[in-house]
């Protein structure tokens, strides 16, 4: 099937709910046929799985540039807190993304029961990290010669 | 509207032609699926920001 035809169904399902009052739907439904740029007669399942790749990339360069904040935070509590509340509160992260970048910073398991439990694992890591940091400078200081 | 909405909007449709074209069904559904797991924006500016990246990694090919 060509992406046309998939063109074609928005534009009707559009007339559709159009005729039945919903004008906001009717227009969004048009607004998609944005997404399929290009050959028309290219087949469908291509440019979805086009689509997907595109929105893919996304998540994974946000999901790095988190990872890269929380890293760089080191052992600094404000950096920490400040990267780690936005995350918390971006909803374009969801669970899936929370793990990844769980994983990625606590180099432990790659899945948590809920995306709560993952904030919690990398705030975790961050206060055994800051802890440990902090015990090597009282040892530092301590060390003869 | 958000395009969250607008994939359940695909999903039902997609039910329409399950028995009949079920090439479009299937792609009604994957559409239906991308947009839900996409977030909560509106739908002329997550439109717009799927152009953007694509120009992004375009030009990134390039490069």
């Amino acid at each position: 099937m060509s992406v046309k035809k998939l063109l074609e169904s928005l534009d009707g399902l559009g007339a559709i709910v159009e005729a039945a009052g919903a004008k906001k739907a009717a227009d969004g439904l048009r607004t998609l046929k944005g997404l399929f740029g290009g050959d028309s007669n290219r087949p469908a399942a291509e440019a979805l799985d086009e689509l997907r790749d595109v929105l893919d990339s996304e998540k994974l360069a946000e999901r790095g540039a988190y990872l890269k904040r929380l890293v760089d935070a080191g052992t600094d509590e404000v950096k920490f807190n400040s990267a780690i509340d936005e995350l918390e509160k971006d909803k374009r992260m969801g669970k899936e993304g929370v793990d990844a970048i769980a994983h990625g910073f606590t180099g432990g398991r790659t899945k948590w029961p809920s995306r709560k439990a993952a904030i919690e694992a990398l705030r975790k890591k961050f206060a055994e990290r800051a802890y440990q940091a902090s015990k090597m400078r009282i040892v530092e200081k301590y060390k003869v010669g | 509207m958000k395009i969250s909405q607008l994939g359940r909007i695909l999903q039902r449709a997609s039910v329409m032609h399950t028995s009949g074209d079920s090439e479009l069904a299937k792609a009604l559904v994957e559409l239906a699926e991308i947009l839900k797991k996409s977030g909560d924006a509106e739908a002329i500016a997550f439109v717009q920001r799927v152009s953007k990246l694509r120009s992004v990694i375009k030009s990134k090919e390039v490069s």
